[in-house]
């Protein structure tokens, strides 16, 4: 019922290491079909199912000013019907094998996934390639999935935490595509006609932008076979132009809302270096040292463990080729702000003038090595995070390198690291508190 | 699957093929200690990890009338300092092992886990055996966690006015049976809990013969074996665990309704709970056909609910239906709409109400019930993808008396049930009587200029 440190970030960057025997493992393949499809294969027969996830670069970003939430839209409409088949038969076809096809979309892709017992792997494969090629976006299924996305927008602000983090981007990232809601506001869902929706998916699905990854009980002929009948005749489309870089600058903002009650609730953020900075591990396991999340962090110790000011406060590194910050999260009752804020302020004091204790050092490289395979748990799991590789420009193997990153991390590269990133007065704040909307 | 994930750890390409052996996942081994610990063995050899769970038969049901939340409370102290000349806290030893763990406080039952590599697990028991034998407390750590908790209410519960709907539906639905106090306590009585009932229930309920192990991952019962006897099997402790109170529910004579206004949430939205038994708690084939008839009902968009109520009379943009069977004395259907900003939440009822005298009128069809196994059978296979949830879903149902066989023979009782079992549990459960309807809207709006 309760979980006692749950970490629920937004964005996770790519951020894994790997900790198993090699003996033990089977190997990725990178296989590209006759048609030219690039695939990323993890062949494992323990259990009767295959997971294919596939994404085109370009997501959220692509949605043209004014339509945000075109991308998701898209996304919400593909299983709505397609080739022969309208809504209900489409799904029907679907649940009878009990197969879970999903669409989704991020900042930088629109994204799929495919779980399905491998002996209803080619029907699966059928209703996919159908759905990708021939959806039937008809106008009456238009209309119910725009009111539901509508209705799943609302529903999501219970979340103090999503709002806030929302409310953070729009303020810190202001006039860059980041700054801009991924799944759009009720306001822009409400004006997107089918003709927005045709158009932007004309932009998404385009097979240049494709990259797609098999895990599970399927071979490299079978794998290749797949993507190409599900893949090859998709139109090529054009290149994107790459998301310009954005910097985060110093920022206190307080903003109310009308989704918090009884708390307020603080996003914060620091400028990191980026993924391919000769820094980027230093600053990844400091950022394990400040807030994993874990009863030894940092910030756990002083905000939760000694003074009881929230329940929950972690960080985590957002990184992709564009931006780099730590970015973290807690919540607290009303008038116990400033005094947690205070708090947060001389942590990130402390280790930057003193750096982390040697031994603190060494549990926050080893934690954060052994954690990275724990948490992918699941085929689909393993699935999306090679593909969230990709979308950041990191190679398979990204795994060992950033192992190897990690533990070659000295407590001189923690200390000097911790005085030129972990400076309070380069915090970025945002404090949302109960109130009626702006 | 973490077998795919270990792949990456080879430096990829290096290409080295492991000799398959025969069915790498899922064989069960149950054994139970001297000291009455039952521990069972899930094997998983997939990749090199194994998760590690102990549950203890102590829950919020167990919570003594006035402090609700003690259980959960005395989850969180798990994590204060076991042990006095400790070098070291829990969590700086679960970091040096680069264990990913957690805890959960239910009804029924706590559950602590941890994951970690497999050269690991020894440390892990060994840990695990020192908070199950040596727990010391401090009055001021008691003091700052019941801040903690307070705080836990307030951001993961009363900041969501959906889960505040449904506790207020559980304390409806249930007019007798402690399910009603929710797990986590209510907030008056949060910040009265006393650290000496905590250690009083530490004392009573943290004790061998009242928890069970569940190791999965790539173990082999006979290393668990050793382990085990290395570790917990040297706690000696023969008592038992005092006799938990088992309250049943009256015959419910009533339909209840729960209503809240809230502007945090901008759709109207509808919840229906029926009072059902569990698995543990069901004669014959009821549990089972409950799950059928959830899935018949509200699973997916080809189910009865979505396709009258979303598809065809528009009153909602999207419904769902789920079984909770998994509690020791009772369980619940729950059924969920979610309306547009405008809905009109007593013609989505109606509709709701229609789909449901329906079925109760003209039962199911044989399709209909292939479909729901069809789909049931695949997401157990799909699960069991999953190391934790399997570890999870053995630890639960043990932890409430049910046993392994019980586990192991669950995909044949499901092929037994038929559509008359399907009707008669709908006939049974889903009677107006049984039910509690939950509603959260907006306050009505002024007229927009």
């Amino acid at each position: 019922m309760t979980a006692l440190h749950p970490i629920r970030i937004l964005i996770v960057a790519a951020l894994l290491a790997l900790l198993c025997a090699p003996a033990e493992a089977r190997s990725l393949q990178r296989l590209t079909t006759p048609a030219g499809i690039g695939i990323w294969l993890v062949e494992d027969h323990g259990i009767p199912i295959v997971a294919v996830g596939f994404a085109f670069r370009g997501g959220s970003v692509e949605d043209p000013p004014g339509k945000e939430g075109a991308g998701q839209l898209v996304s919400a409409m593909l299983d709505e019907g397609a080739g022969p088949y309208d809504a209900d038969a489409f799904k029907d076809k679907l649940e009878a094998i009990g197969s879970q096809l999903t669409f989704s979309v991020s900042r930088n892709a629109f994204s799929g996934g495919l779980v399905t017992l491998t002996k209803h792997l080619d029907a699966s494969a059928d209703l996919l390639g159908l759905a990708l090629r021939e959806p039937r976006l008809s106008e009456d299924d238009f209309e119910r999935a725009k009111a539901r996305e509508i209705a799943a927008l609302g529903f999501e602000n219970r979340d103090p935490e999503r709002v806030a983090f929302r409310e953070f981007s729009a303020a810190a990232f202001a006039g860059h595509p980041y700054a801009r809601p991924v799944k759009g506001t009720p306001g822009t869902l409400a004006a997107l006609t089918l003709a927005d929706i045709r158009s932007q998916r004309d932009r998404l699905i385009a097979r240049s932008q494709l990259h797609v990854v098999m895990v599970g009980a399927i071979d490299a002929a079978k794998a290749s076979q797949l993507a190409d009948d599900v893949f090859a005749k998709l139109p090529a489309g054009v290149a994107r132009t790459p998301v310009p870089p954005v910097a985060l600058k110093p920022m206190a903002k307080v903003v109310a809302s009308p989704n918090v009650q009884g708390l307020e609730t603080a996003v914060f953020a620091l400028p990191m270096p980026g993924l391919g900075d000769p820094q980027f591990f230093a600053a990844l396991t400091l950022n394990h040292v400040v807030g994993s999340g874990n009863f030894d962090a940092r910030l756990t110790r002083e905000l939760r463990v000694k003074r009881g000011l929230t329940y929950s406060v972690a960080t985590q590194i957002s990184a992709d080729a564009a931006s780099s910050i730590m970015l973290g999260v807690f919540s607290t009752q009303p008038g116990k702000m400033d005094e947690a804020l205070d708090a947060l302020r001389t942590t990130f004091a402390d280790l930057q003038a003193n750096g982390p204790g040697t031994t603190e050092l060494e549990n926050a490289k080893s934690g954060l090595n052994g954690a990275y395979l724990l948490d992918l748990e699941t085929s689909a799991r393993l699935a999306d995070h090679l593909l969230g590789l990709w979308i950041d420009g990191l190679d398979a193997d990204y795994g060992e390198v950033r192992k190897r990153g990690v533990d070659a991390v000295t407590k001189a590269d923690a200390d000097k690291a911790a005085q030129a990133l972990l400076d309070p007065t380069t915090l970025s704040i945002l404090v949302m508190r109960p109130g009626a909307a702006r | 699957m973490l077998a795919a994930a270990a792949a990456l750890m080879l430096g990829l390409g290096a290409g080295a093929a492991m000799a398959e052996a025969e069915a790498p996942v899922g064989k069960v081994t149950p054994f139970t200690l001297g000291n009455g610990l039952q521990i069972v063995v899930i094997e998983d050899h997939r990749v090199p990890v194994v998760t590690h769970m102990v549950w203890y038969k102590i829950g919020s049901i167990d919570d003594p009338q006035g402090a609700s939340g003690l259980a959960h409370l005395l989850e969180h102290l798990m994590f204060k300092s076991f042990d006095a000349e400790a070098k070291e806290s829990f969590a700086q030893i679960m970091s040096r092992l680069g264990a990913v763990d957690n805890a959960t406080t239910g009804p029924d039952s706590t559950n602590y886990f941890q994951r970690v590599a497999k050269e690991r697990l020894a440390d892990v028991m060994a840990v695990e055996t020192r908070r199950m034998s040596g727990l010391t407390l401090k009055e001021d750590q008691v003091l700052v966690e019941r801040q903690v908790v307070r705080e836990e209410r307030r951001s993961v519960f009363e900041s969501d006015p959906v889960k505040m709907l449904a506790e207020q539906m559980m304390a409806t639905l249930y007019e007798n049976h402690s399910y009603g106090r929710p797990p986590i306590g209510w907030a008056h009585e949060i910040s009265q809990l006393k650290l000496d009932d905590a250690l009083t229930a530490y004392r009573n309920f943290y004790i061998p013969a009242n928890a069970v192990v569940i190791i999965a991952g790539d173990v082999t019962p006979p290393e668990v074996r050793l382990l085990a006897a290395q570790t917990y099997g040297t706690i000696n402790v023969d008592r038992q665990p005092p006799p938990r109170l088992v309250t049943a529910e009256p015959e419910p004579i009533a339909a209840r309704r729960v209503e809240m206004t809230d502007g945090r949430v901008p759709q109207p939205t509808l919840f229906r709970y029926y009072l059902t038994p569990s698995y543990r708690s069901a004669t014959g084939l009821q549990a089972e056909s409950l799950d059928i008839l959830t899935a018949i009902l509200g699973d997916g968009e080809t189910s009865r609910l979505h396709r009258a109520v979303v598809t065809g009379a528009k009153a909602a943009v999207g419904v769902s239906a789920h079984y909770f069977g998994e509690g020791r004395d009772s369980g619940r259907l729950a059924l969920f709409a979610i309306l547009p900003g405008d809905g009109d939440l007593g013609a989505a009822e109606r509709e709701v109400d229609r789909v449901i005298a329906d079925l109760l009128k003209t039962g199911i069809t044989e399709d209909e019930l292939a479909r729901a196994k069809a789909g049931i059978e695949a997401r157990t296979i799909i699960e069991s993808d999953n190391q934790k949830r399997l570890a999870a879903l053995y630890g639960s149902a043990l932890a409430v008396g049910r046993t392994v066989d019980d586990l192991i023979d669950a995909p044949n009782r499901l092929a037994r049930v038929t559509k008359a079992d399907v009707e008669a549990a709908a006939a049974a459960f889903l009677a107006r009587q049984r039910s509690v309807t939950g509603v959260v809207a907006p306050p009505p709006q002024e007229a927009k200029p």
